[in-house]
């Protein structure tokens, strides 16, 4: 199986585990897309942004000592973007609307990362 | 290798040897070392005069400060004329960029301002091949300035938001797509 196809059956089943989930993006810690259900043109753009969201997440969670960063939760008026690291080379990325179960999207989405770092090695 | 010294050679990989200055310049710019440190007056002047004549420019400097000032740029001519143009020598050009980035100083500037230096020698140099030898001196001391100062604006800002350089490269690219979008 390619690691594209991989990528996708581990965005499949996220979306399959909790279906209020509105996009999921798997980006290289460089911001390129590698893998998501996003329209093409969002793609490029969001890998990016999710990407520099880890960064600095990561950055502000060491400069405060708070210990290894666990995942960087955005809140708008209409829903959520969280973005989880994925091992030393992945990010993921995952949308919500506002009341989401944001417990049960931690929950799948850890170990969706977890998948992800496995695949990018 | 300091990382300052590792930024200059990094701008001097990428400079093409046709523009650098030549062992020959070198020897054209000490056999001439006289006449150039006998411009020193004129450089600094020229120099500080078109900063300090416009308000925007002027704008980068505390009052009181241009003699200070006048006295770094006219040590700075002094070791660009006596030489040698060793990694030393380019390390100390990098630093020069980064200072530029302390002062906030646009990159536009030094190259403004090289040409300035470059057009009041070329005007004053007792031969063609003093005036070219300068020439290559400059430019290629306005390069490895500049070059310091995009790659620490870099560095800087991968250091303080966590952002790989390539990460960043990938930001700005979509960045200037945006902006040629309209």
């Amino acid at each position: 199986m390619s690691r594209q196809v991989e990528l996708q059956e581990v965005i499949r089943q996220l979306r399959q585990a909790v279906p209020e989930v509105t996009g999921v993006m798997v980006a290289s810690t460089d911001g390129l897309s590698l893998a998501s259900d996003l329209p093409e043109a969002e793609a490029a753009r969001t890998a990016a942004m999710a990407a520099t969201a880890l960064g600095l997440g990561k950055r502000i969670a060491q400069t405060s000592a708070l210990g290894g960063l666990e995942e960087v939760v955005v809140r708008g008026q209409s829903g959520y973007l969280v973005v989880y690291s994925a091992g030393e080379k992945g990010v993921l990325a995952v949308g919500a609307p506002m009341g989401a179960n944001l417990g049960l999207i931690h929950l799948e989405a850890r170990q969706a990362a977890q998948k992800i770092a496995q695949i990018l090695g | 290798m300091t990382k300052i010294a590792e930024i200059a050679r990094e701008a001097m990989e990428l400079i093409n040897p046709e523009v650098r200055p030549r062992p020959e310049d070198e020897e054209v710019i000490a056999r001439h070392k006289d006449e150039l440190l006998g411009l020193t007056d004129a450089v600094v002047q020229a120099f500080y005069n078109a900063l300090f004549a416009h308000p925007p420019t002027r704008a980068f400097f505390r009052e009181g400060e241009r003699p200070t000032r006048e006295k770094t740029l006219a040590e700075w001519w002094k070791r660009t004329v006596e030489g040698p143009f060793d990694e030393k020598y380019w390390a100390w050009q990098a630093q020069v960029g980064l200072a530029h980035v302390k002062r906030g100083v646009s990159s536009a500037l030094i190259m403004l301002q090289a040409f300035l230096v470059y057009n009041l020698v070329r005007h004053h140099a007792s031969s063609p091949e003093l005036a070219a030898a300068m020439g290559r001196l400059l430019a290629t001391a306005s390069a490895v300035i500049i070059y310091a100062y995009e790659k620490t604006q870099l560095l800087s800002v991968a250091e303080t938001t966590g952002m790989s350089q390539e990460l960043l490269r990938t930001n700005i690219a979509l960045g200037v797509e945006k902006l040629l979008e309209g």
